[in-house]
This record gives C-alpha cells, sequence and structure tokens, in this order.
C-alpha cells in the first residue's frame, strides 16, 4: 500500500503559508483557506459568532458584493462552502482547474477587506438562526453529542459551549463586533492556503505572491490553554425528547492533548468499537446483545485525526430499544472496553482494524479536496504538510499494549452521558 | 450577475476525459466491466441488479429492503461475523441495499485485495442463506429505523410525497410498514433470491487500481456458475400523472416549529430527448446555490436554510420536486413563492448568463464528480440502470453545450406547470392549514398514519 504525492510549501512574508500537490489526472483542483479561529475561541457572550462570521465573509469586499463569490464559483463550475470547527474555520472550493485565477483572486480579495452593512448582518443572522432551527431545534436529538454534551463534560468555557450559539448572543452580535474580529483572526499570518489538483506550485506561488503578498499581517491574540485533565467525577444527564421516537445515549470522555503518545492509540481504538459491522460496538452491542440499532463516535470527532488544540473528546453515540434501559446499555459498553483493557485485542483484528483505518484515510485523500484540507490541517497543528504522510507509519506502529491503555482513558468515573428519552407512552392502552 | 471589474476570466474549459471501460459479459449474461483508474491503491467492487423496490408486490412494500439488508446476514459458507471480519480484512465494507430500480451489493477495499472482494460480493448474490436469527435481526433494525424515520418531518414529507404522485404505482411506495416487515420470513426470502438475483439483470463494476484482465479472469471463475431460477420480475410499468387538479396534503405534526414543503410533478425518462434540457433547467431552478429558488427564497426573503429542487431519474419515470423547510410562520409565503418560480420556469426563458452558468456548473460538477474511482462507478451503473451505456459519460458535456434556452423552456414547460402539482406540507396543521387551503383543494391528516 503506497501513496506518493507531491508536497510544496511557501511562506510569503507576510506570513502566510501556501502549500501545493500538483495532480494532473482530472481537470479538477480542491483549495482550502484555513484560518486558526474556531468556535472554541469566539468572545464569550457571542457563542455562535465563529459561525455567524463564517456565513459573512460570503456577503461581500469591496471589490465583490454580496453573492459574488457563490455565483463565480458556481458559474465557473465550482462549488464552495465554509465549515466553523472548533479550532479553525476553513473556506472550500472544488473547480475545474480553468477557474483557478479567479478563486484565487476573490480569496485574497476577502482576506483583504470585507465591506457590507447591518442588513447584512441581520440577513445571515437570520439565515444562521433557520440552520439551527433545522439542524438543531427541530431534529428529535437536538444534535446533542454536538451542542449539549460539551457543556456536560467540559470545565472551560472555551470548550463547553455550544457553538452554534444561542439565540440571545446571536442578536447581541454588532458590525463591531465584526470589524474587530476580522482584525484580530483573519490575517495572512494566521492563514494557511492548501491547493491539490490540476495545477502547477510555481504559477500557485507566484499567484499567491501577487494576489495574498501584500495583505498586512498583525500581531496575532494569545491562544488560551485549552487543555482539560480527565474529569474529577462522572455526570449523567437524563432528558425528554418529545419528537423521538426511540431513546439514544451520547457519552464522552476528555481527552489529552494531540501530541500526547495516547492519542494515535486512542484514534484506532475509536475506529475498534465504532467503524463498521466488525467492530466491537456492533457486533457486541447491536448483533450479541440485541440493544443497540446504532452507533457512531470515536476519537476528536468534529474535528478528525488528530487534528486539535488543547483537549478534545472521545465520542460514542448510541441508539437503542425502547425496552432497554440506559444502564443496560452503559453497562455493555462499559464491558466491551472492559474486555479490551483486560484482555487486549488479537493479532488479526488489530491488523484488519489497521488495514480499514488506513484504507478509509487513502479514501479520504483521494478527492483533491479532501487532500487540500488533510495539508491544510497539517500545516495549522503540526507546522509541516510532510506530516501528514506519518499517519500510515503511526497507525501501523500501534502496539497491543498501547491499545490496552487507551481503553483506560474510558473510564465510567470521568463520563460525561446524557440520555434523549422519546416521551413515555402506554403502549398497553393504544 | 454584480460585476467585478478586475476578476480574472476563466481558462478555457478543459475537456472531461471519458472513462475507459473494458467489458464483457460471461456466457450466463452478467455484464462486467472493469474501469481501471490509478491514484490511490484502492477499487470498488458493485454489483447491480435490475428491479428493485418497484418489484415489490403490492402485499409487500419494502421487501426489496429487507431481502437486501438480509443478504448480510450470511451465506451458506460463512456467517454474518466472517463476512465482517472478512470485509475488513481488506479494508473495507461490505453492503448490500435495494433502491427503486435495483438492487445492489457493493465492496471497497485495498485494490491489491480485489479477488477477495470479488469473493464476497459473488458469495452474497449466489449463496445467501438467509439464517433465522439474521433475519430476525434485520427485522428489527428496519423496525426501529421505521419507527425513528417516523419521527423525522423530511421523511413523513418524502414518503406521502411519493404516494401522491404516483399512487398505487409501485413507485408510489418508498419503505416497508409494520406489517409487511412482519410478514417477511427467512422462507419467503430465499425464494425471492433466485428469481431477482439472476446474471443476465446484473451488471458486475470494478472501478480502481486493478489490472483489467486480471479482474475479468476472477470474475468469470467467480460467478460464471451463477444461475437464476423461476420467473424473471416484469419491467416496471410506466406511470401516469395523477388526475385532477392541484391538491395539498396536510401531515399534523402539532408543536412543529417548521414546515416541510415539497412540491413536484412526475419529469420523464432519462432517454427522452428533453433529458439534457432539463439537466440545465433543474440548475437554474433550484439545483444550486446561486438558483432561483435558492435565491429567492434563502438570500432574499430569509425563510429557510436549505431550501432546493431536484429531478430524480427513474428507469419508469422520475419526478421533479421543489422542497423546503420553513418557519411556521411563513409558510403560506414561502409556498407562493416556489409556485411563483415553477410558473416562471415553465412560461419565460432563461437568461444567457443563467445558461452559461448551469453549462459550466453541470460540465464542472461532472468533472468533480468523476475524479474518484468510486466516483466513476458510481455514473456507471447509475447509467446502467436507466438503459445508457457507459459512453454517455463522454458525451454528457457535449450534449449539455447544445442546449439551447428553447430546449430548457420547453423542458420546463412538461414539468413546471402548478396546475395540476402536488404538494404535501408537514407541520403544525392548526397554524397553517388555513392559508394553505387558498392554494388548492387540500386534505389533512395526522402524521403518524
Amino acid at each position: 500500500m503506497t501513496l506518493s504525492i507531491s508536497l510544496e510549501t511557501r511562506v510569503l512574508s507576510n506570513g502566510l503559508s501556501v502549500v501545493v500537490s500538483e495532480n494532473p489526472a482530472a481537470p479538477v483542483f480542491g483549495l482550502c483557506i484555513l484560518y486558526r479561529i474556531g468556535s472554541r475561541l469566539e468572545p464569550r457572550g457571542r457563542s455562535g459568532f465563529a459561525h455567524l462570521f463564517e456565513h459573512l465573509m460570503f456577503e461581500g469586499t469591496p471589490h465583490a458584493g454580496k453573492g459574488v463569490f457563490d455565483r463565480v464559483c458556481e458559474s465557473s463550475g465550482g462549488s464552495n462552502n465554509g465549515q466553523t470547527r472548533p479550532d479553525v474555520t476553513i473556506y472550500v472550493v472544488d473547480a475545474p482547474s480553468s477557474a483557478l485565477d479567479r478563486i484565487l483572486f476573490l480569496e485574497a480579495d476577502r482576506m483583504s477587506a470585507l465591506a457590507f452593512g447591518q442588513e447584512s448582518l441581520d440577513n445571515q443572522r437570520d439565515v444562521v438562526k433557520e440552520e439551527i432551527r433545522v439542524n438543531v431545534q427541530n431534529d428529535p436529538y437536538g444534535l446533542f453529542e454536538y451542542g449539549e454534551l460539551p457543556q456536560a463534560l467540559f470545565e472551560k468555557w472555551e470548550n463547553a459551549h455550544d457553538g452554534y450559539g444561542d439565540f440571545h448572543d446571536l442578536d447581541a452580535a454588532t458590525l463591531g463586533d465584526v470589524e474587530s474580529f476580522f482584525a484580530a483572526f483573519y490575517r495572512p499570518n494566521n492563514a494557511i492556503l492548501a491547493v491539490a489538483g490540476d495545477v502547477s506550485a510555481a504559477d500557485v506561488f507566484e499567484k499567491a505572491e501577487r494576489l495574498f503578498g501584500g495583505i498586512p499581517a498583525a500581531s496575532l491574540p494569545p491562544r488560551p490553554d485549552l487543555s482539560e485533565p480527565k474529569r474529577p467525577a462522572p455526570v449523567l444527564l437524563v432528558k425528554e425528547a418529545p419528537l423521538a421516537r426511540t431513546p439514544a445515549i451520547a457519552m464522552a470522555w476528555r481527552m489529552p492533548e494531540r501530541t500526547h503518545p495516547d492519542a494515535i492509540p486512542l484514534l484506532l481504538l475509536g475506529e475498534l468499537l465504532h467503524n463498521g459491522r466488525a467492530s466491537r460496538l456492533y457486533s457486541g452491542l447491536v448483533e450479541g446483545r440485541q440493544i443497540a440499532t446504532d452507533l457512531s463516535g470515536g476519537f476528536n470527532p468534529f474535528q478528525g485525526g488528530t487534528w486539535y488544540d488543547g483537549a478534545t473528546l472521545f465520542l460514542s453515540r448510541l441508539g437503542y430499544r425502547r425496552d432497554v434501559s440506559e444502564t443496560t446499555v452503559l453497562a455493555a459498553f462499559d464491558e466491551e472496553v472492559a474486555r479490551i483493557a483486560c484482555d487486549g485485542v488479537g493479532e488479526g483484528e488489530l491488523a484488519r482494524v489497521k488495514t480499514k483505518v488506513l484504507t478509509d484515510w487513502y479514501a479520504g485523500l483521494e478527492p483533491r479536496l479532501g487532500l487540500a484540507v488533510e495539508m491544510a490541517q497539517a500545516v495549522a497543528f503540526s507546522g509541516a504538510p510532510e506530516s501528514l504522510l506519518d499517519f500510515p507509519g503511526q497507525i501501523e506502529a500501534v502496539t497491543h499494549e498501547e491499545l490496552r491503555r487507551a481503553a483506560a482513558w474510558l473510564d465510567p468515573r470521568t463520563r460525561a452521558a446524557i440520555v434523549k428519552v422519546p416521551p413515555r407512552v402506554d403502549k398497553e392502552a393504544k | 450577475m454584480n460585476s467585478v471589474e478586475s476578476l480574472p476570466p476563466l481558462g478555457p474549459p478543459r475537456p472531461v476525459p471519458a472513462p475507459r471501460v473494458d467489458r464483457a459479459v460471461l456466457p450466463n449474461g452478467l455484464a462486467v466491466q472493469v474501469v481501471p483508474y490509478a491514484g490511490v491503491p484502492l477499487v470498488s467492487v458493485r454489483l447491480v441488479t435490475r428491479g428493485g423496490l418497484s418489484d415489490d408486490p403490492a402485499g409487500s412494500p419494502g421487501l426489496a429492503r429487507l431481502f437486501a439488508a438480509s443478504l448480510r446476514e450470511g451465506t451458506t459458507t460463512r456467517t454474518s461475523a466472517v463476512l465482517a471480519d472478512l470485509a475488513q480484512e481488506a479494508g473495507g465494507d461490505l453492503s448490500a441495499g435495494a433502491g427503486p430500480d435495483s438492487l445492489s451489493i457493493g465492496a471497497s477495499g485495498l485494490a491489491a485485495r480485489f479477488p477477495l472482494l470479488l469473493d464476497l460480493v459473488a458469495d452474497l448474490a449466489m449463496r445467501p442463506a438467509f439464517p433465522a436469527d439474521g433475519v430476525a435481526r434485520v427485522k428489527d433494525l428496519v423496525h426501529e429505523d421505521l419507527e425513528t424515520s417516523e419521527s423525522e418531518p423530511s421523511y413523513l414529507a418524502v414518503r406521502a410525497f411519493a404516494r401522491a404522485l404516483y399512487g398505487n404505482h409501485p413507485y408510489g411506495t418508498i419503505s416497508p410498514t409494520s406489517a409487511s416487515i412482519d410478514a417477511v420470513a427467512p422462507e419467503l426470502l430465499a425464494a425471492v433470491a433466485p428469481r431477482r438475483l439472476r446474471p443476465e439483470r446484473s451488471l458486475l463494476l470494478v472501478a480502481g487500481d486493478v489490472d483489467a484482465g486480471a479482474v475479468h479472469a476472477e470474475a468469470a471463475r467467480l460467478f460464471g456458475g451463477w444461475r437464476g431460477a423461476g420467473e424473471s420480475p416484469a419491467a416496471v410499468p410506466v406511470p401516469v400523472a395523477p388526475a385532477g387538479p392541484r391538491r395539498i396534503l396536510v401531515l399534523d405534526r402539532p408543536g412543529s416549529v417548521q414546515t416541510n414543503l415539497l412540491v413536484g410533478n412526475l419529469g420523464f425518462s432519462r432517454t427522452d430527448p428533453d433529458a439534457y434540457p432539463l439537466e440545465l433547467a433543474m440548475t437554474i431552478y433550484g439545483g444550486s446555490f446561486t438558483s432561483r429558488l435558492v435565491q429567492n427564497l434563502r438570500e432574499q426573503k430569509g425563510y429557510t436554510y436549505s431550501p432546493g429542487a431536484g429531478a430524480s431519474w427513474l428507469a419508469g419515470c422520475g419526478t421533479v420536486r421543489s422542497y423546503a423547510a420553513v418557519r411556521t410562520e411563513v409558510t403560506g409565503a414561502a409556498l407562493n413563492e416556489i409556485l411563483y418560480e415553477m410558473e416562471r420556469m415553465a412560461t419565460t426563458e432563461a437568461s444567457d448568463e443563467e445558461m452559461e452558468r448551469a453549462f459550466r456548473r453541470d460540465a464542472g460538477s461532472l468533472a468533480i464528480s468523476l475524479q474518484t474511482a468510486a466516483g466513476v462507478a458510481d455514473e456507471v451503473g447509475r447509467l446502467w440502470v436507466l438503459g445508457l451505456p457507459p459512453e454517455e459519460i463522454g458525451r454528457e458535456v457535449d450534449e449539455l453545450a447544445r442546449v439551447t434556452k428553447a430546449d430548457v423552456r420547453r423542458a420546463s414547460r412538461r414539468v413546471f406547470g402548478t396546475g395540476a402539482a402536488r404538494i404535501v406540507a408537514v407541520g403544525d396543521a392548526a397554524a397553517i392549514r388555513e392559508e394553505l387551503g387558498t392554494f388548492g383543494e387540500l386534505e389533512e391528516v395526522p402524521a403518524g398514519e
């Protein structure tokens, strides 16, 4: 199993990192601009602001008015999006290679300056609220593993608060907030530009220098310490979910820093427990005990890989049968983890899980945009794009002993869990 | 479009290369297509069989779904657990599913392990065992899944919309019922298997970093002895558009903070001469962020976060539908805008700029979707089910380039008329019934039924 990709990097004098991977096999490219600002570092009293700001990046600049970015992108045959994660906000484009020049132009343009008024802010505030209504309030489970679980798990406001934000905080956001957020975080020395696909590295470097080189750097706000030790005590919250028909539980643990020796084993453990029908939880809880109906989760689920600052979480989310109690589900989960912690994992199973993890990783890098995002994250969190190529070696190197040690992190005594139960119905009376 | 003075021009469009497809047909009628595709050391294997949910008898809604899910539960030579371990050993997933027009068995993983992946797919297709405990588990899961789905308004809307448009035609049923799940038994599934899964109705598709000759040899060895039995299912009948004027079906979901709206009509077949004009029409209308519907409902009015529209291509006849999940208080206003945008498509011509944008958009999406082996396999399989050869991929961009404004308007006239449209609204009936009643004949039922 091999993967040979080209990786070339330049850092402009204003601090912008530019990374390129050439691949002429299909006439397309993927582009990612990553800013080192996510929902964890948004201002207090402004929960949801990083996400609202992501929407505002499409509202216009002095050169290109509201909606121009989307229109140009689509009229060129591409598509674009933005995503706010806990530690970074990424802006991504998938496009035919014929559109490279104009996409670079527009990305540089909106890194230079934004220009829009109160009306745009109000409009996007409504759009964001509607997104929250669709994804959270109208969802039978309220997306609880994303918004509510971190609040139960973490202590520090940065880690705990809901990145979607509450409506009160969103309403409080002003144009002044927008300006100061842009000035503080949307600077070239806080950004990475990654391009993968049917492009030439020399060409991208030359254009990046011309288009982005004049954007001034700024001194960046200090980064707070986002690490948190294991929870001192467990917590279990039971909440009624009026729109749900079947119960679900989401549980999480605080995880150590990304360079901790247990990080990669924990990532592998997440896959061993959750990934596919051969996974421990599927065979143990869905097939074996027949109590769970669906499952998902793993290490650092909201950012992927080991890309995060400070602490992250290990998540497990299980849908289960109505005639089963949460105590039974938790006990079964704990048994599965204890089995790994005590007995370890057989040679064949360990090899299979590693193969599966690496296959999924390769599959994620085949689309040009998937590679571009990975390149940008590698630079953001480790300083060098080449570090993404370390992943296969890191996975291959995980030992039985390390997996057992990783399993010890999933201790019931340091767990936070939320149960969502459907309203009680008297089945007999119906 | 707002002009940007210094915006660099687009480069010359680069052609989308037609994938190289290496084809053979085994003596038992199985079509084998191999698409060698280097890049990452992976391969996608899928076996696609014509006929899916549309083959289900009226008394057994959703049978194909239970059938497909049960294939994964074990073969006469391997248990479910052994299958899962072997799939994982190849770095892969093993899956089986049913769509309206097809059954599919898929496996993907490391290219070097393609013989094992082919072997697993052959095992499921040729030697399913339908063990009692496995079938019981599948039934439980489908039950639970159905219950979960029924708590989601978007699912309720889609299910009701299919019924409203297709009536008793097989496409009118998209899922099983509690009773039809209960009625499934291993013997029934075992009887269904050789009748529906037959080589002459199937395509084996292998795309990835593989040698075509080696794949063909292995496919002949593993699938050569495959035979169907019993009477082959009949082709799906062509659906007839529902009679009568516009109708609105309200599924009452008290307490909903929003209304899920679906609006649409029957479309037509993918082999219809207006298929490419309709593709562009959908992109202009609601198939992209810059489309009329999205700009209107999301950007100008702020009614909804994710409105859109799409044409589904089915072997019989698909649908053209618009969807939007909107705040309860703007339900009537949003429906008004949707109907307006539909009529505008049917009665006026698109602008040159919309045409150019839609063409670049559709050609670009195609290039983007074909950048991975799995993307190529998806497209080849989809075309095959609809009766088109893989060469169609190489023609798509040229066909789109030839479409004129008059073509788009003609195709739009066939699908965007609102006089006989079917409308489904899932939401709080007390809050929306009066307003919606002004748009046509309204019927109201509880969402749970």
